[in-house]
């Protein structure tokens, strides 16, 4: 008889480690060839005794924007050799805090940004069988060595519009950080027909700041890291004008290609307008203690049954003039219901400031979303703005002039910030002056189409063409208006050429 | 006469103008600036829901832990399990990455189980769980994340698969709910890692991680024995 033997696997209970804290999670240190900078990092404790490991390791930026961590030897990784720590292995006793000390020396021959990561990781007790958790906590040492010629530099390749997995249109442009140096990088692209007419302007991030809501980028010295955006607007055979910007560091870099797009490129497009809302976009002005409610209704334009869902977006993580982190928002309503075929729904937002909020503008988007039959979200957003109190001050910040040469003249665009705590909707002059100081050119700056205005704290660029100008330098005097009001006066030099930066 | 109650006079406007310049003094602002570094702390937590006396009910903590229980050796046979929530306290915005090890013989690092585990981000975090009679939102799933692990994922079949403890099944489906149709992995499907970053500041957030351990096609195909496995979560400020 044959007798199977039962083949018996015990997976019994898993332990799990840490509840030992860190601080601080990044450390950043400006310094010169050979200078030497201690540093600390604290463990906080747990309700039991830790035995925690510290050990170097490299970053390796990823093509999403994301880190990935690996120990590497000091022939492949120099930084790490510049970093002493005065013990790899700490004992944190309970409710008992421990601080670890180390030093960063900068070799003399050292330049560029380096970055080191500290893996803090408590020990988890071996288990033999199950499974077992770890949390290890990658505290970042952000060195950057200043040394006279080091420049941000960078080069965009790939630049590509091509079907998703849906056949979808999707922009995509591949950066690569070619200095010693890392930076932020925001990008976004406008595409125009072959009439000249804006079809959308859309902005490029890779996977990590889209998860993440965050419109800069950090890119790593060396890293090379795909920035792409959906292209929501149909886009019907013919040709297309495509213009990249990116703005790295202080600089900025602009690309263009013309793209044929035949019948077959892409799906169907299939996107029209399944629901009408109305207001589409939502504006207040409340002082501060005061409150205001604004009916919106939802018109289901179909002849099926759809479910929709009502959520809001920050423009982006952390801003500081966010709806949702500084006022008050209730929807009175379900946030999610079924619409008959052709009715209406009906939701009643409030929003209250507090007291003791600063004057202002806040901002935030409120979205609409459709559930499509594949399973989908097809999302409608509705701007919301809300004035609370008055009395600020508009003013913006001019940061630099670019130029580049265009088929007639050329293009040339001003990097604006605003600085007021409201937002702006500025309008512009430039007069283009010679070495002289006479007026050679009057220019009308405009936003690019689309935008109306800049938020607080945020930047844009003012654009406008110049033809009939010899190459040369010039200065550019920018008056900058919001209203009838002087937002700004600057005056910057910059060189009509090529490919050319303003100083 | 006149002289002494101009002197009063004067004194008196004197003792109110050294009066205002020392409170002028005392309300002079003084600045103070402190700088508060990036800060993360991550601990484990298992909830259980146990009797008391008579009908009561509460959640109480036990040892963290993702119990799978016994597996007889039946080839293709999955369970799913629930760790309960990790819960992270920050005050600053983080990325999060989740890695795992398939279950492997703790003797023959050649036998290993069909390995898959499954992160989602709850609901929220409650500090007191007693006496809650709802679930506290750290067991509530609210958004998927999504499949993780360096092991193939196991298969699905309804016949042959089945969750340790009721409580497995319950946030399974509530967390299959939020995640509707991506509720298992793809089978013999390797994931990888998986980042979150989606914590935006300073507060508590709270994770849940499940696993689906199965055995291979053949009895062969796994040892009898001890097997172990890792998942480890690295947290980082947002670059």
């Amino acid at each position: 008889m044959l007798v199977l033997t039962a083949l018996i696997l015990v997976l019994a209970l898993g332990r799990i480690g840490a509840a030992v804290g860190v601080r601080p999670l990044v450390i950043d240190m400006n310094l010169r060839p050979g200078d030497s900078a201690p540093f600390s990092l604290v463990l906080s404790p747990g309700e039991t005794q830790e035995i925690v490991n510290l050990t170097l390791y490299k970053p390796t930026q990823l093509i999403t924007g994301g880190l990935t961590y690996e120990q590497a030897d000091a022939e492949g990784f120099p930084a790490q050799t510049w970093v002493e720590l005065e013990s790899n292995k700490v004992v944190v006793p309970p409710n008992e805090s421990v601080e670890v000390a180390g030093m960063v020396r900068v070799p003399f021959d050292a330049g560029g940004a380096h970055t080191v990561v500290v893996m803090v990781e408590p020990e988890v007790e071996a288990a033999e069988t199950g499974i077992s958790f770890r949390v290890r906590y990658a505290v970042r040492i952000n060195i950057v060595v200043d040394r006279p010629g080091l420049r941000p530099r960078m080069e965009l390749a790939d630049l590509t519009l091509k079907p998703d997995e849906q056949g979808n249109p999707k922009l995509s442009v591949l950066v690569r950080n070619t200095s010693p140096l890392h930076y932020p990088v925001t990008a976004e692209a406008v595409i125009r027909d072959e009439n000249r007419r804006l079809v959308e302007r859309v902005s490029l991030r890779p996977q990590a700041s889209w998860r993440s809501n965050r419109e800069s980028t950090q890119v790593y010295a060396g890293a090379e890291v795909l920035f792409y955006g959906d292209v929501n607007e149909p886009l019907f055979p013919g040709e297309y004008d495509l213009r990249l910007f990116v703005r790295y560091a202080d600089n900025q870099q602009m690309l263009n290609q013309r793209v044929t797009i035949d019948e077959e490129d892409f799906s169907p497009h299939q996107k029209m307008a399944l629901v009408k809302i109305v207001p589409q976009n939502v504006q207040a002005e409340i002082r501060p203690g005061g409150a205001a409610s604004q009916t919106i209704q939802i018109d289901n334009r179909t002849g099926e049954s759809m479910k929709v869902q009502l959520g809001g977006r920050d423009i982006e993580a952390d801003y500081s003039h966010s709806i949702f982190q500084n006022l008050e928002l209730q929807l009175r309503g379900a946030q999610e219901f079924v619409l008959d075929p052709r009715r209406s729904g009906r939701a009643v937002l409030t929003i209250r400031a507090p007291r003791d909020i600063q004057p202002g503008g806040y901002y935030g988007t409120l979205g609409v979303g459709v559930l499509l039959e594949d399973g989908t979200t097809d999302t409608y957003p509705i701007d919301v703005s809300v004035m609370v109190g008055e009395g600020w001050e508009h003013r913006a910040i001019v940061h630099n002039v670019h130029t580049y040469p265009e088929e007639a003249g050329h293009l040339i665009t001003v990097l604006v910030e605003n600085a007021s705590p409201a937002h702006v909707e500025p309008t512009g002059t430039l007069y283009i002056k010679d070495g002289s100081g006479v007026i050679l050119k009057t220019l009308n700056l405009d936003l690019q189409e689309v935008s109306r205005r800049i938020l607080p704290k945020r930047s844009d660029l003012m654009v406008t063409t110049v033809d009939n100008l010899d190459p040369g330098t010039y200065t550019a005097e920018i008056k900058l208006r919001h209203g009838s009001k002087e937002i700004a006066v600057e005056e910057v030099v910059f060189t009509l050429g090529a490919e050319e930066e303003s100083q | 006469m006149k002289s002494a109650m101009l002197s009063v006079v004067v004194t008196v406007a004197l003792v109110l103008v050294m009066g205002a310049a020392v409170l002028a003094e005392q309300e002079a602002e003084i600045n103070v600036s402190a700088e508060i570094g990036p800060y993360a702390e991550v601990w484990a937590q298992r909830l259980t829901y146990d009797a008391g006396e008579g009908c009561w009910m509460y959640w109480s903590e036990e040892e963290p832990g993702m119990n799978l229980g016994v597996y007889n050796g039946q080839p293709g046979y999955s369970k799913v399990a629930d760790s309960n929530a990790f819960i992270v306290e920050s005050n600053t915005s983080l990325v999060l990455e989740f890695s795992g090890t398939p279950l492997t013989h703790t003797e023959n690092p050649d036998s290993t189980l069909l390995t898959t585990y499954w992160a989602l981000k709850s609901k929220g975090y409650d500090e007191e769980v007693w006496g809650t009679f709802v679930f506290p939102d750290q067991l509530v799933p609210a958004e998927p994340i999504g499949f993780f692990g360096d092991g193939e994922a196991p298969p699905f079949n309804p016949m042959t698969f089945e969750f340790p403890a009721w409580e497995d099944s319950l946030f399974y489906w509530l967390g299959a709910a939020v995640s509707w149709p991506d509720t298992w992995p793809t089978p013999g499907h390797s994931y990888g890692t998986i980042s979150f970053s989606e914590i935006d500041g300073p507060g508590f957030y709270a994770f849940q991680v499940f696993g689906f351990a199965g055995t291979k096609d053949a009895i062969s195909a796994q040892q009898a024995g001890d097997y172990h496995g890792e998942i480890s979560l690295t947290v980082a400020a947002y670059n």
